[in-house]
């Protein structure tokens, strides 16, 4: 396998065929997805739609059962320095090494990256000024909120200012105010039309302020693709909000309907 | 505990190969019940051990009385006391570090956190978090209710002596989970949770160094105990003395004289007869008022633990970003400064070395004494830092899936490893020269000795590592899941022994070869050494070959 394409070295990230097997469970099947630069690429899905293990694979973390990913050409697995060089990650959970407080692990992150002291610390005190996490700096990970994890784990992604964003459920446990800064932060991070973001959620509202383009996944397949207005005409006129369309696309509006008609039987 | 244990599977670790999914939760719990097996065998062991200690003499092979070797003028009373109440030491001593190297998992699991959203009684919560702390111990408490008193029972002859060394094995474990819970609480809350920066972390150290006392206890029990029996021997020829009066009521030594009052009415001498039942039935209550704290205490350290919240701190002081193999190695120094139980794993050398040293200043009176200690102690240590070495990726754990989303090289990882086990080493020959420079000693000597040594203990670092490497590769799972199956711990720790007991087994043929002169044995170690250091290098750095950590 080629280290690096150059038909798609400008592409922040495309997946041709992926598929992710646990065993004989098949996580993600032959999905083909391009996050294109410039832009915030949502990946909609349920639980256990494959979101997570679609991103774990673009990562590196779990190895793909077939296909091919490519981040700006390269490959994760014939050349992952190069490509874990170029993304920045906020994983599912907010397990890190709890042992150490957001400063140091922060600095470990940023020791791996190869950053200088100046560049970090610039960095860092950024975030955490606009976090508003100056009381937990000091303080053991394993002490913190869900949230200020996320903060952390949202700044360590970002520290490097990398070319792809790819975040996993990044606005879970945020309040309000982070979830407005995050918002705006992302829009203007791609807004130079050479990064790409691609992040999953199963927030519908938040999927559509932000996102240029959504993929709705669904048993580990693409059922539909576009911006919400492309998903609209996709599914006749018929969805006015992307949650609407997102239940029609999964076909499970019927099911939405009857499992709240079992749990209001009285 | 179990679900802790395949956690990390959630974090994006491949599932294993030969594993199916639904066969994780059983291997996880195989996993535990495994640990638990291994400290009940240790248990085990040492009643197996106490019992043939207390053993009629004329049953020992070569007719020599154990008693005679250490303590020749031992009364047999306090001879068998001693014996006794350094096995209940024992047992308390390893409840109390199991305790403590397993609370942090238990808090880490949140379990508690968990039940306290149910409608269930404060009562109940209570009972179901000390069950899942008791569920830890439950094979090692109960081999230390059966096996105490059959061990004494049979050593003593007197099955009426082994029911009285129940009390005493009831009293080790309390106190020992009442200790475990108490200390443990304490780490939690002022090294776990402490606050970043150089002076807490130098205090953090203290703290750690503190939290070794009951590992002390068991090393320092098997070396200095001759020492203490000689001791009380010395006391007991006095007479009734407060002195001796005294040293007879320290925990657990009341409870050790009930199986001898037992088999022996005629009682101890310079001891009036009711004075260990009335002391052990003083500390019973105090061990009572314990039970009572106990039943209550694991859920609320667990609810105690602090949620991090301190002052807004100023930011200035700079990141100082290190280069990826030094970022490894601080890393885990860090993690080390807040985790007793991996900070053991890298004080243990040091430990054995300054506990070596100490047994040294005591019995060595002339140079070469002194340098055979010394040589020993260093060996000793170097021992202990490659059968340790690879724990050194237990640090990963928890964290391991996101630091492989990062462009970390094999290398850095490998070598950063490399270095601790290395530095411990060190810093355990440094503990040796310090200890030992106040005797007659030659250190240039000494030193000579651990230039020589040093390649093989490098080498046998690179060789575990390169198989950690190597297995993780050919498998697809990470290094840190390797390192959770024992069968790996064993097929690597076994042949970094191999590699490093290599040079010494050279250096001990040459110094035992008759007419051989002397002065061949440390050339002959220092080239087995590098040889050694020469074939390992190469296969660590063909595994690993610069990509990124498997």
């Amino acid at each position: 396998m080629a280290a690096e394409n150059p038909s798609t070295s400008s592409i922040p990230l495309v997946l041709r065929e992926l598929t992710v097997r646990y065993g004989d469970n098949v996580a993600v099947r032959q999905l083909n997805l391009t996050v294109r630069a410039g832009e915030i690429y949502g990946l909609l899905g349920s639980n256990g739609a494959g979101k997570s293990s679609t991103i774990k694979c673009v990562v590196g973390l779990v190895p793909s059962a077939g296909g091919d990913v490519r981040v700006f050409g390269r490959s994760p697995i014939a050349d992952p320095l190069g490509t874990r060089r170029l993304i920045g990650y906020v994983p599912e959970t907010t397990l890190l090494f709890d042992a150490l407080t957001p400063r140091e692990f922060l600095e470990f992150v940023a020791g791996i990256r190869g950053m200088t002291s100046g560049e970090a610390t610039a960095r860092v005190v950024r975030y955490i000024t606009a976090f508003q996490i100056q009381s937990e700096y000091e303080q053991p990970i394993a002490t913190l909120s869900m949230g200020t994890r996320q903060k952390v784990l949202v700044i360590a992604a970002m520290l490097h200012q990398p070319q792809l964003l790819v975040l996993d459920e990044p606005f879970s446990n945020l309040d309000p105010r982070t979830v407005r800064i995050m918002k705006e932060l992302l829009t203007e991070y791609v807004r130079g039309g050479e990064r790409g973001i691609l992040f999953s959620t199963h927030t519908m509202e938040v999927a559509e302020l932000l996102c240029d383009r959504v993929g709705i996944l669904d048993h580990g397949q693409l059922k539909g693709e576009g911006t919400v207005n492309e998903l609209r005409r996709v599914v006749d006129g018929k969805g006015e909000t992307l949650e609407e369309i997102y239940l029609r696309l999964t076909v499970s509006e019927e099911g939405v309907r009857e499992a709240v008609r079992q749990l209001t039987v009285r | 505990m179990a679900f802790q244990s395949i956690h990390a599977h959630r974090q994006g670790n491949p599932l294993p190969k030969d594993v199916a999914a639904d066969e994780l939760v059983p291997l996880a719990l195989r996993r535990v019940e495994q640990s638990k097996a291994l400290i009940s065998f240790l248990l085990v062991m040492m009643s197996f051990f106490a019992m043939y200690f207390l053993l009629d003499p004329v049953i020992r092979p070569g007719g020599v009385t154990i008693e005679d070797a250490f303590a020749p003028f031992t009364p047999l009373p306090i001879y068998e006391a001693a014996v006794i109440g350094g096995l209940l030491l024992f047992q308390l001593s390893l409840i109390w570090t199991t305790g403590l190297q397993l609370l942090p998992t238990f808090l880490s699991s949140r379990i508690v956190q968990l039940f306290e959203t149910l409608p269930l009684t404060e009562r109940q919560k209570d009972r179901i978090a000390l069950y899942v702390v008791l569920r830890l111990f439950s094979y090692p408490i109960a081999v230390i209710l059966v096996t105490v008193p059959f061990a004494v029972g049979f050593g003593l002859h007197s099955w009426v002596a082994g029911l009285a060394a129940l009390p005493g094995a009831v009293a080790a474990v309390v106190l020992g989970l009442a200790l475990a819970l108490y200390t443990g609480g304490f780490f939690v809350r002022n090294v776990q949770g402490a606050r970043g920066g150089a002076g807490r972390a130098a205090l953090r150290w203290m703290y750690i160094l503190l939290w070794t006392i009951p590992a002390l206890a068991i090393y320092g029990s098997i070396i200095f105990g001759p020492g203490i029996l000689a001791g009380f021997s010395t006391l007991s020829t006095q007479g009734t003395s407060s002195a001796w009066l005294a040293v007879s009521s320290i925990f657990p030594e009341p409870f050790a004289y009930l199986p001898i009052l037992a088999a022996t009415p005629a009682g101890v001498p310079g001891i009036p007869f009711l004075f260990f039942p009335i002391l052990a039935a003083l500390y019973a209550v105090f061990l009572g008022v314990a039970v009572v704290w106990i039943l209550q205490a694991p859920r609320q350290i667990a609810l105690g633990v602090a949620r991090g919240e301190g002052p807004v701190v100023e930011l200035s002081p700079p990141l100082r970003p290190s280069r990826p193999m030094w970022a490894v190695v601080r890393k885990d120094i860090r993690t080390a400064s807040r985790t007793p139980a991996f900070a053991f794993i890298l004080l243990l050398p040091v430990m054995d070395a300054f506990l070596i040293g100490l047994a040294s200043i005591a019995g060595a009176s002339t140079s070469a004494e002194a340098f055979g200690f010394a040589a020993g102690a260093v060996t000793t240590a170097a021992g202990f830092t490659v059968v340790f070495g690879p724990a050194f990726f237990a640090t990963e754990l928890m964290g391991y899936a996101y630091t492989r989303s990062l462009p970390l090289r094999d290398r850095s990882l490998m070598f950063g490893k490399l270095s601790l086990i290395v530095g411990v080493y060190v810093v355990s020959v440094f503990t040796i020269l310090g200890i030992l420079a106040l005797r007659l000693f030659d250190p240039v000597h000494f030193l000579e000795f651990v230039g020589a040594e040093f390649p093989a203990v490098v080498a046998a670092g690179l060789i575990e590592l390169a198989l950690i490497f190597h297995m993780a590769e050919k498998s697809g799972l990470p290094v840190t899941y390797l390192f959770t199956g024992s069968y790996v711990g064993l097929a690597v720790v076994i042949p970094g022994l191999f590699v490093a007991g290599i040079p010494l087994v050279g250096f001990e043929i040459v110094n035992n070869i008759p007419g051989a002169p002397s002065d061949w044995a440390l050339p002959v170690l220092a080239l087995l050494s590098l040889f050694v250091l020469a074939g390992a290098a190469p296969i660590a750095l063909s595994t690993a070959r610069g990509g990124g950590p498997p």
